[in-house]
């Protein structure tokens, strides 16, 4: 470049000197490229070459002989004056698809012009952008363009490249800024769209089934993502997909998940597995769309879980008498299996999703602390442990299925809020398989501890535990004795014997005797010292008992394996209208017999020795708690005992309360004198 | 010491019922330990600091030891101080029918409107012996808590007989639950 002369160029005849190059390049931009000569383009860059020094020049002269802002309004000018009258006219002329095929060529050539102007004004670069020629370019364009995209939805084919190639242009025009691609297109586009769906989804709606209507959505979603990658620009996607979602189901939410033939509800009903795993999918884009999902979820789980409850209540009635302890087995299997079933919903179809661990969590607490059938379900399943765990239990199962089996109802007892009233359940009826030798398999009895002791802390599990290695030190000292029996026959005793030494505390207490019987058995069969035949009526009157207490009592004693008292008539149930007389040829082979107690019996003692061990649980709850903070609000302490103690059960409000009004009659607590609702620890 | 007699006798020269909710404010002011008794230096130091030092100057005392119960934290006082005098010595808590005699006077002048269901059911569902507790809290039970229980709160620190009692109100249809919330 030569640069030297460095005589002052004035405006007109430095832009005169441009205006030929500018002429020359419409020519070439307009013309057939086969009438262009290699001579023509060597010129041409001769000329822009001297353009470069001409218009540095032209630039950089002092005042008044700086001509930047006059070239680059000239050239704004140059660039309005092509595009208005050539390129806008010949975009006029055209319609529909073909104006968008002339609009991406022109702007192939508005792309090539500005790129060799730019040479030419190589100084002034930085204003070139030729912005204000192009909204109403745009606005010619959008609407077509938008007609062409609903044309697709409805699926009609378009040409995809020359839309992306137009999508294009309104992304270069911003020059990285996404401003024009998104007020220009992208916004009349998203409100397009939503129209659009909007429309769709009050048709679809009323005509199609929810599992119709959500593989439509579905199907909708899907397209409108390869129409992103196909020809919108990316970071229209969330947007796009947000507008249709909120069309498609947001707004029809209730409507959709309410149907009554096809709805969620009914979808749970025939276990539609797929539309409910399809239903998960749609809706967990949406913020806080899953959760009526969720909660109907929890509603019908709930719901058939209480028709377990029913049913076990009905059979129950019905069969009063002897098998109802396998019903009560085949209410805790049921619920097991209702367990497995539900937990593979929300494993598969719900993605394990958080919400659904809560509903279904929820829902089971909500039966499983039912009474079934005058028991507490804490009850239920210790029993239901004893019947696996027993010899001959009635559940004939393999190892594996056992293990299995003992997790699950583990598992089930998280949902349970006595879980205090399981482990005296539980251990009571341990100490009879242990000490009546009837437990199956000593693996299968730690591992349920180990089970019990991860869930529920190693205080639950310790006096059991205590049990187990009670009885395993028992059997070893006796296999030492046998053996030093064995090597030392001098000292063989004559008779057999055998040592279970027993640690005071870890096992429940029984009282022995020779002839042990509750006080109002032992009360009702000394009324048959004074004579040999009574009425029901007679026996009611002189024990003063209610008739229900009665009734399992003569039942025991009458219609039981043994029958001490012979009754009339001789059927299974007894009746206020029944005659009893002791039956003196009563004999049995075994030197002890045991006449089972009427069941209520030790419930109730269980549950008495429960709410007292709670009693005394609740008193050191408080006491640690207020120990520590010294003072403390009435409604915080009760909600931090009730969170220390949920581990073990749930205690009521009233005895939490009842607790700490003994505590402060004993002055371990004292209301603050300002403030009653304030508790005071006192040291 | 002056002993039931005694207080008797004083009664009929003063022209009051034995009874009388008076007598309990002039336990108050003499700082009685015992209900019926004063001991020596309890009547002395009474009288000096009433400044009584004769009969005509200690029934004009009568009706401004009365008035004293207007003041509502004199009257919390004198309730407070009750349970102590009243309860046998040596008892944590105050017998279930000197409580009641108690709650009558002491609510006739504070015109609880619940003071007689309250009775009743202290009598029919609790029966036993009264803490100082519940004694304390009663008072402010019937401050606080108007007699439709509208502002009462089921989750507040009331002692549980109370929360009972407002069952047993609703129960016996005296009030009614509350309709909102």
């Amino acid at each position: 470049m030569t640069i030297n002369q460095m005589k002052t160029i004035e405006l007109e005849e430095g832009w005169e000197f441009m205006q030929k190059g500018i002429t020359k390049l419409k020519k070439i931009l307009e013309g057939s490229p086969d009438s262009f000569s290699s001579e023509e383009y060597m010129m041409l860059y001769t000329v822009l070459n001297l353009k470069n020094s001409t218009i540095y020049n032209m630039c950089t002269q002092k005042p008044p002989h700086d001509y930047s802002q006059h070239l680059y309004e000239k050239y704004k000018e140059a660039f309005e004056e092509y595009i208005n009258s050539t390129v806008l006219s010949s975009l006029r002329e055209k319609h529909d698809e073909f104006m968008l095929r002339e609009l991406v060529k022109r702007w192939a050539n508005h792309k090539l012009m500005v790129r060799w102007l730019s040479r030419f004004f190589h100084y002034l670069d930085r204003y070139f952008i030729a912005r204000r020629s192009l909204p109403a370019l745009n606005e010619v364009g959008l609407t077509c363009f938008r007609d062409l995209i609903d044309q697709e939805r409805e699926g009609e084919q378009i040409d995809r490249a020359l839309l992306k190639n137009v999508l294009g242009i309104f992304v270069e025009i911003g020059m990285g800024e996404m401003e024009y691609y998104e007020n220009d297109f992208e916004d009349a586009m998203l409100k397009d769209t939503a129209a659009y769906y909007s429309r769709k989804a009050s048709n679809w709606i009323v005509e199609d089934s929810c599992p119709d209507y959500m593989l439509k959505a579905e199907e909708c979603l899907k397209k409108e993502k390869d129409r992103v990658s196909h020809y919108l620009h990316s970071s229209s996607e969330a947007k796009l997909l947000e507008k249709v979602q909120n069309e498609l189901l947001v707004v029809y939410t209730n409507q959709l998940l309410e149907k009554e033939h096809s709805g969620c509800r009914a979808l749970l009903r025939d276990d539609k597995v797929e539309d409910l795993s399809r239903m998960y999918r749609l809706f967990h884009r949406i913020p806080k769309g899953l959760e009526p999902v969720a909660n109907m979820f929890k509603q019908h789980v709930t719901a058939e879980g209480m028709v377990l409850v029913q049913q076990a209540e009905d059979s129950a009635s019905n069969k009063a008498e002897s098998s109802s302890g396998s019903q009560e087995q085949v209410f805790v299997r049921k619920v097991i299996e209702l367990h497995d079933k539900y937990m593979a919903y929300v494993t598969d179809s719900f993605a394990n999703n958080s919400l659904f661990h809560k509903a279904l969590k929820e829902a089971f607490e909500v039966f499983c602390n039912k009474v079934v059938a005058g028991c507490s379900s804490a009850e239920l399943l210790a029993s239901y442990c004893d019947n696996i765990l027993k010899k001959g239990g009635s559940e004939k199962l393999s190892d594996d299925a056992i293990e299995e089996t003992l997790d699950k109802v583990v598992k089930l007892l998280a949902y349970i809020s006595d879980k205090d009233l399981y482990a005296e359940f539980y251990r009571k009826k341990l100490s009879r398989r242990l000490l009546f030798d009837k437990s199956a398999n000593d693996d299968h009895e730690r591992l349920i501890l180990t089970k019990l002791k991860q869930q529920c802390g190693g205080q639950f599990t310790s006096k059991m535990e205590g049990m187990v290695t009670d009885l395993t030190l028992a059997k070893e000292n006796q296999n030492h004795f046998q053996e030093y029996l064995n090597n030392n026959s001098a000292a063989n005793p004559g008779i057999d014997l055998t040592v279970t030494v027993l640690t005071t505390g870890f096992w429940p207490s029984y009282k022995s005797s020779d002839l042990s019987l509750p006080v109002e058995m032992a009360a009702a069969l000394l009324l048959f010292n004074a004579s040999d035949r009574l009425s029901y009526s007679d026996i009611k009157s002189q024990l003063n008992l209610a008739d229900d207490d009665l009734v399992r009592l003569l039942q025991s004693l009458s219609c039981a394996k043994y029958k001490i008292l012979t009754k009339e008539p001789s059927n299974r149930t007894v009746s206020s209208t029944d005659h009893f007389e002791f039956n003196s040829k009563f004999t049995d082979r075994m030197r002890r017999i045991r006449i089972p107690l009427p069941p209520v019996d030790e419930r109730k003692k269980v549950v008495e020795d429960v709410d007292k061990d709670r009693r005394y649980a609740i008193d050191a709850c408080i006491v640690r708690i207020m120990k520590s903070r010294k003072v403390l609000p009435h409604q915080q302490l009760v909600l931090e005992c009730v969170e220390q103690l949920s581990r073990m059960f749930k205690p009521d409000f009233k005895a939490i309360k009842k607790r700490i009004e003994d505590l402060i009659t004993r002055d371990y607590l004292e209301r603050d004198k300002e403030n009653p609702n304030l508790f005071k620890y006192l040291a | 010491m002056i002993m039931a007699d005694g207080i008797s006798n004083l009664c009929n020269d003063l022209q009051v019922n034995p009874d009388d909710i008076v007598m309990l404010v002039l336990a108050w002011e003499m700082r009685a330990e015992t209900m019926c008794e004063f001991s020596k230096q309890e009547f002395i130091g009474g009288v000096q600091s009433l400044e009584i030092d004769s009969m005509e100057k200690f029934k004009k005392k009568i009706p401004i030891l009365r008035s004293q119960l207007k003041d509502e934290d004199t009257f919390r006082d004198i309730y407070n101080f009750a349970f102590d005098w009243a309860k046998e010595k040596g008892q944590k808590s105050l017998a279930l029918e000197t409580g009641i005699a108690l709650w009558q006077l002491l609510f006739a002048e504070f015109k609880w409107p619940l003071v007689d269901q309250w009775c009743q059911f202290i009598q029919e569902r609790h029966n036993k012996a009264i803490s100082r507790d519940l004694w304390l809290q009663l008072l402010e039970f019937a401050r606080t808590v108007d007699s439709t229980l509208s502002n009462y709160d089921a989750e507040g620190a009331w002692p549980w007989l109370l929360d009972e009692f407002v069952e047993y109100l609703i129960e016996t249809g005296a009030c009614t639950e509350k309709s909102d919330e």
